[in-house]
């Protein structure tokens, strides 16, 4: 009896150590390189990554760059023989490229192996960075809901109310339509004397991710999704093309065409511009009293009309790692349940779903609690082999509109053929 | 007599040999990291091959036909502005200053010389990071003091009246000292007798520098913007970091551009036939201008 309790123990101490020895050995003498980009997420990372380089003797490097540099970074590496970097983080809208282009491994062995439980996840976040044509390629990392963030001791000043009811006829409400949400934002940008929007116009993605809330909240899209044939130049996207040029010439702040989403939240910091449509994970930043002059003045709702833009991020192993079981052991851990709270609570987006319904989390970032409707309300650029293409070519149908003053409709009408072509022969799209 | 001969053409044999040997290892470096890849770009400018989808068939002169139908015509003319303006302002402030660093007895002329030619020790990354900054329409100091003369605040790089030119600030401000070297290094190495000889004749400050300075400087001078004029084509790396091309297409140069088909768009092919007719063109003006030169 004693023999066998003693065995008992033993085989209890040596099946909990197995794992972490596992664990241990696959990391060791092997780096991690990550490529980032310089937002909260990624700070929150770094704040907590020495857990997991202490407990598989290992460094994690981040290497963290401005967005626009980081696809041309990832490119070459992904087409060398071995990768420099043994984790990816991949945008939405590389989603179909990495995976025509064969860049990033199946990880539906690993998942099924070590059981991972992906029912963690908002479902759409795994249909927009997890799965491609029923295969699991990532695992959600954080999501870009975008939102109205909107100075909130501004449009709830009383004064700021009955002039609003003196011009609408109505009382104070958050936009509901785009039409409305036009009207209102130059109408306050005059009545408080400063920029009604903050907008981001600089070529190419910043430009792209916000004029896109405009085109899915008027109910446009790129395409239709079903026969793949471009819908860019309907009568939806006309108009939301349409309202996003007259903002940004009669209400933004100045130098909006150049402007990109640092700028905006450089402009809200300041006080300077009461709207924007953007990235809620601006609000940490803006709730940072070291730089930010409207610390808890700030407010999120979703935007206005039918569907906002989503876009998210997802971890994947490139086809050509150096180390697989190393990239995936960070995977694991990065995504565990007690390592995505510690980076929720230090000011990331959290793409599971659970963290949401939180008590100590909400309390921390109550702008949170709209997050889930946000998500409801809004889709991705579709996920096609050629979509980081598809943002280049819609920003130059934005360049013309905005700078070169082409009519919305001739600009989007001569787009057709460019984003026709995108999809032609796409192995993604059949 | 024949021996004599027979010796001497072994002796030949053995130095043309020699001279092979020698230059192999030039030649076969040359080879590999010039021609080599030329060629390639060469081979790819005719072919079909976006990254995402491998290498294609081939294109013949498609991707010349594409680029040339799509935005070369408006990215060439932009460049063209580009060039012009950069050059020409380069040029005679750089000559203007090189005169003043060149008077006699000029005090403290070597802290004027460090001074001016600061630019040239800083990357262009910083220089273009600095300037954003400064131009920045929230945060720069320009709108602040335009502001303190009753202007109101503008966008600079994203106003598409202001962007080329606010480019071109930027542009001679990296940019001038190098001229401004070259210029410099080329009056002091100039022979002051004609000059002097010019001043003994009763020359003025003018007459001198039309018709002694000038032609003198003439060859340098032609150097210069030759060099200069080879480095504004291919403007890419000022335009990548204060305006990305925008807005619109403003500041898109031809180099710009084939830098989004190859790494936006992944269009190598495409990437490969802009490249190679900037490189035509660059090596046109260059037979240009050394002609020119030679006629002078």
């Amino acid at each position: 009896m004693k023999l066998g309790g003693l065995t008992t123990i033993l085989a209890l101490m040596l099946g909990t150590a197995a794992p972490a020895l596992a664990a241990g050995d696959v990391c060791k003498g092997s780096d991690i390189n990550i490529l980032m980009e310089t937002v909260p997420d990624t700070d929150a990372l770094s704040s907590i990554k020495g857990e997991f380089e202490k407990a598989h003797d290992t460094k994690v490097n981040i290497e963290a760059v401005n967005y626009s540099l980081m696809h041309e970074k990832l490119v070459p590496s992904l087409t060398a023989s071995t990768s420099s970097y043994d984790v990816l983080i991949v945008d939405s809208y590389w989603v179909g490229e990495f995976k025509t282009a064969g860049w990033i491994q199946d990880l539906d062995s690993l998942i099924a192996r070590d059981k991972v439980d992906t029912s963690v996840y908002f479902p759409s976040l795994m249909a927009l960075n997890g799965k491609v044509q029923g295969k699991t390629y990532m695992l959600p990392f954080w999501h870009y809901a975008m939102g109205i963030l909107y100075r909130k001791d501004i449009v709830e000043d009383p004064a700021f109310q009955a002039a609003y009811k003196a011009e609408f006829k109505r009382d104070w409400r958050v936009p509901a339509t785009l039409e409305e949400f036009d009207e209102v934002v130059k109408w306050s940008g005059k009545y408080k004397n400063m920029s009604g929007i903050a907008m981001a116009g600089q070529r190419s993605d910043p430009v792209v991710m916000e004029a896109t809330n405009y085109l899915f909240g008027e109910g446009g899209d790129f395409y239709d999704r079903k026969t793949w044939k471009p819908t860019i130049a309907s009568p939806e996207a006309v108009k939301a093309v349409s309202i996003y040029a007259d903002l940004i010439r009669n209400a933004a702040q100045p130098g909006a065409l150049g402007a990109n989403f640092d700028d905006v939240a450089n402009t809200l910091k300041q006080g300077k511009a009461i709207f924007a449509i953007s990235y809620l994970f601006l609000y940490p930043t803006l709730q940072d009293p070291k730089d930010s002059t409207v610390v808890d003045k700030m407010m999120f709702a979703p935007v206005p009309g039918k569907d906002s833009f989503l876009g998210a991020w997802g971890w994947a192993i490139p086809s050509n790692a150096k180390n697989t079981g190393c990239s995936w052991e960070f995977i694991k851990w990065v995504e565990s349940k007690d390592v995505a709270y510690k980076r929720a609570m230090a000011g990331g987006q959290p793409s599971q779903s659970w963290i949401y319904k939180d008590p100590a989390f909400i309390k921390k970032w109550p702008v949170m609690a709209q997050v889930g409707t946000a998500l409801d309300h809004s889709k991705g650029l579709p996920i096609m082999s050629r979509s980081t293409q598809l943002v280049e070519t819609f920003a130059e149908v934005m360049g013309s509109v905005l700078a070169d003053n082409v009519a919305p409709k001739d600009a989007l009408e001569a787009s057709e053929g460019k984003f026709g072509a995108l999809v032609k022969g796409d192995p993604l799209l059949k | 007599m024949t021996v004599t001969t027979t010796l001497n053409h072994q002796a030949g044999k053995r130095r043309n040999w020699a001279q092979y040997v020698f230059l192999a290892p030039t030649a076969i470096v040359l080879t590999l990291v010039v021609a080599a890849p030329l060629l390639y770009s060469v081979y790819l400018s005719f072919q079909t091959y976006i990254i995402t989808y491998g290498m294609g068939d081939f294109a013949g002169f498609g991707n010349y036909q594409s680029v040339l139908a799509d935005d070369f015509g408006s990215v060439s003319w932009v460049t063209l502005k580009l060039t012009f303006l950069c050059v020409t302002i380069e040029f005679f402030v750089a000559f203007g200053l090189a005169l003043l660093l060149n008077q006699p007895h000029l005090p403290g002329r070597q802290f004027y010389l460090i001074i001016l030619l600061t630019p040239i020790l800083m990357t262009p990354v910083a220089i273009a990071l600095m300037f954003r900054l400064m131009f920045n329409p929230s945060l720069g100091i320009v709108n602040w003091l335009i502001g303190g003369l009753g202007i109101p605040p503008q966008g600079w790089f994203g106003d598409p009246h202001l962007a080329l030119g606010t480019v071109v600030f930027v542009d001679v401000w990296t940019e001038t000292s190098m001229m401004l070297l070259m210029l410099y290094a080329g009056l002091k190495s100039m022979p002051m007798e004609p000059v002097e000889a010019a001043r003994i004749d009763g020359a003025n400050r003018f007459h001198i520098l039309r018709y002694v300075v000038w032609p003198l400087m003439r060859p340098v001078i032609m150097v210069t913007l030759l060099i200069r004029m080879i480095a504004a084509l291919k403007s890419y790396d000022l335009i990548y970091m204060l305006t990305q091309g925008g807005p619109g297409k403003e500041t898109e140069t031809i180099s710009f551009y084939a830098y989004r088909l190859g790494f936006r768009f992944l269009d190598i092919g495409q990437a490969a036939a802009v490249s190679f007719i900037l490189l035509i063109v660059v090596i046109a003006l260059t037979l240009f201008l050394l002609r020119v030169m030679r006629e002078n």
